[in-house]
């Protein structure tokens, strides 16, 4: 994974963790009793979520660095 | 496109509809115009008046009475000083981002981002910031304050980069580099070559940012609205003192928006060749 | 200068390298400084400074900033009603004007773009409402619509049509807002659609003409796939505008009647400068960033790349 695209990927990561915030200070924390609880949980969501994309964009990125490499291998030893 | 044989209904149809459409585009301004010309009495009659004959009293009444000439220097004193700042940073940065790809792209993006941002997102601190740095002896030396021109300049210089350096760097991928490497090779610096070759050849490039930047400024009402109150007004803000007790002085009002609208649409037509292009951030080259 | 030039390259290619005293690196670097400077300086600083406020108490008529409260500021927020309301305001706005504005600009592009005379003159008037300040015009527009003194009314009288209260009745007020950005945005789209349509490749119509395909057959299966990005990017570009609107509220109608006309940037500004609640004000323009950013990622960057690397590859 290069750095360009770990940039990329890490800032949509930040945003997906912001995202999920937002909604649930919106949408799921009233059905918590306590907040200190409700914040906990939220933490643990959001980075999960953040992490998983991130780790997603990085397996693909890899997958796809593998496929052009294997490309270029082929048409190597197609030319010798 | 197709070329259809028409017939002339067809055509009679559509410059019918051509008409109806302009009309609906030029009338407000022209309405606007007209009131500017109209004497007192005949503004405020129902119905309005078509027939009247035309005086300069809502001019001599926007200019002496209200001074709207103050609020004109005021716009062209901030929006010049922010344009010269736009065009020459982001000249600079553009032709870096065009032929050097500073960042990959990502930089680039990142000066996009800034330009989505809402306005009034920022507008807060900058009103919290400005008003202590306008408390400051170094902020009222450079006018960087509330109510002081430092501060729109600053806002305004800011809210027009993103947008100058996305229009200029498709101004500068459309020269050709071959001749900045001749120029390079016969042995002049890096420098050289930018003002010599680069800058002159994308010179009605720069002028059109420069211009599209100053219409901007000029036009911009938000930041005006929220950090000035009188000494440093611009003319979006000027037009609204002509709310009185009385009500709102419709003539006044009109040659005022004349005054101020006139300018920016004579630069607009002069450079309707652009005007596609300097919408879309450079992207549409129509 | 131009006679340098003429120079073939290979005899000159010494003096460049002794005179290159800084790398291709550096120099871009240095070229694109002032520029970061401000923006870094003047867009983030202010953003941190609105996030630092959204996590404080912040009540500007009882002195300077207060404590930290935590997340307290967004959960009041989200459970503003005013806020939602304002909300709703913005999106009822943002749809009707921008779906509107499309309609109506791709319409007019046509038919300019099958008119055989006058096409420069008619340019020419189109692009003028682009060329008013939103404030001022929009000031104006208070004329046309005042229920006395209005051209608009009159017209309508004439015609023995009802002459509605347009700014000061509740149902009618932010479609007499949505109007105005009508008259000053659909030439922005009409025109950017006619520089679409002209710039289409004559071929692949010509083609369809021999083989008798229908008008509207044409229209569906080349003008509009071939005029898609370029409409696309125009829809981003004027729904990313609509959703900041302020300058024609604040005055065509302050936010009045009521609230009915209240958008989401005239709410935060009430907020923020007449109410004085700093925080919550930061607190709705950090949601406000959040969804802009996350639209101009999604939605305008890669429309961007797409039109950028097709110019420099053309």
């Amino acid at each position: 994974m290069s750095f360009s695209q770990a940039w990329d990927a890490g800032f949509r990561a930040v945003l997906i963790y912001i995202g999920v915030v937002f909604a649930w200070l919106g949408l799921v924390e009233r059905y918590f009793g306590s907040q200190s609880v409700s914040v906990v949980v939220m933490n643990v969501v959001a980075v999960a979520l953040a992490l998983a994309f991130f780790l997603r964009a990085r397996s693909r990125a890899v997958a796809e660095r593998a496929r052009a490499e294997a490309e270029v291998r082929a048409l190597m030893e197609e030319a010798v | 496109m197709l070329q259809r044989p028409t017939s002339f209904a067809t055509e009679a149809l559509r410059y019918g509809l051509i008409v109806l459409v302009l009309a609906f585009i030029v009338f407000p301004i022209l309405w606007m115009v007209v009131t500017s010309f109209k004497p007192p009495q005949d503004v405020m009659v129902s119905p309005p008046r078509f027939l009247f004959t035309p005086t300069l009293d809502n001019y001599v009444h926007a200019i002496w009475e209200k001074n709207f000439l103050f609020y004109i220097k005021n716009t062209l004193f901030i929006s010049v000083t922010s344009t010269v700042l736009v065009v020459v940073a982001g000249a600079l940065a553009a032709y870096s981002f065009a032929r050097y790809n500073v960042g990959d792209g990502h930089i680039l993006f990142f000066i996009l981002s800034t330009k989505m941002f809402p306005a009034i997102a920022v507008i807060l601190p900058y009103f919290l910031i400005f008003r202590d740095t306008g408390k400051t002896a170094v902020g009222r030396f450079l006018g960087v304050g509330l109510d002081q021109p430092g501060a729109l300049i600053i806002s305004y210089t800011m809210f027009n980069l993103p947008f100058a350096i996305w229009l200029l760097v498709s101004f500068f991928q459309d020269i050709p580099r071959e001749l900045e490497h001749s120029a390079r090779l016969d042995g002049l610096s890096r420098m050289k070559v930018l003002r010599k070759v680069v800058f002159p050849l994308a010179a009605p490039g720069i002028a059109v940012t420069g211009v599209f930047t100053l219409i901007f400024c000029w036009n911009e009402f938000l930041f005006a609205y929220i950090l000035t109150r009188k000494t440093a007004s611009t003319i979006t803000v000027g037009v609204e003192s002509f709310f009185t007790l009385q009500g709102i002085l419709w003539g006044p009002v009109a040659a005022a928006a004349t005054i101020s609208v006139l300018p920016m649409m004579a630069f607009v037509l002069l450079m309707q060749r652009y005007m596609v292009r300097g919408l879309t951030f450079g992207a549409v080259r129509g | 200068m131009s006679q340098s030039m003429s120079i073939p390259a290979s005899q000159t290619r010494r003096p460049a390298t002794m005179s290159a005293g800084m790398s291709d690196r550096w120099f871009s670097i240095l070229l694109i400084t002032p520029a970061m400077v401000v923006i870094l300086v003047f867009a983030l600083l202010p953003l941190a400074y609105a996030l630092d406020v959204s996590f404080r108490f912040a009540d500007l008529t009882r002195g300077r900033l207060g404590d930290f409260v935590g997340l307290d500021n967004y959960r009041i927020v989200l459970a503003d009603e005013a806020f939602w309301k304002s909300v709703g305001v913005t999106l009822q706005f943002t749809v009707s004007a921008v779906a509107l504005e499309m309609v109506l600009g791709i319409a007019i592009a046509f038919l300019i773009n099958g008119a055989t005379a006058g096409k420069g003159i008619i340019r020419s008037l189109m692009v003028l409402p682009l060329a008013t300040s939103a404030a001022v015009t929009g000031l104006f527009w208070r004329y046309l619509y005042d229920t006395q003194f209005g051209l608009i009314n009159y017209f309508l009288g004439l015609l023995h049509l009802p002459q509605p209260n347009w700014l000061g009745d509740y149902t009618i007020a932010l479609w007499s807002v949505v109007l105005f950005d009508v008259w000053q945005w659909t030439p922005f789209v009409a025109l950017i659609a006619l520089a679409g349509l002209q710039a289409l490749p004559k071929e692949p119509f010509e083609a369809a003409e021999l083989d008798g395909a229908s008008t509207f057959r044409v229209l569906r299966t080349l003008t509009f796939p071939m005029l898609k990005p370029v409409l696309f990017l125009v829809l981003v570009l004027r729904t990313i505008d609509s959703v900041r609107l302020y300058d024609a509220v604040a005055v065509l109608t302050r936010g009045g009647p009521g609230t009915t006309t209240e958008s989401m940037t005239f709410y935060l500004y009430r907020t923020g400068l007449k109410l004085f609640r700093m925080d919550y004000a930061s607190t709705m323009a950090v949601f406000f960033l959040y969804a802009m950013l996350v639209a101009s990622l999604f939605a305008l960057a890669p429309l961007l790349k797409q039109f950028s690397t097709r110019a420099s590859e053309g």
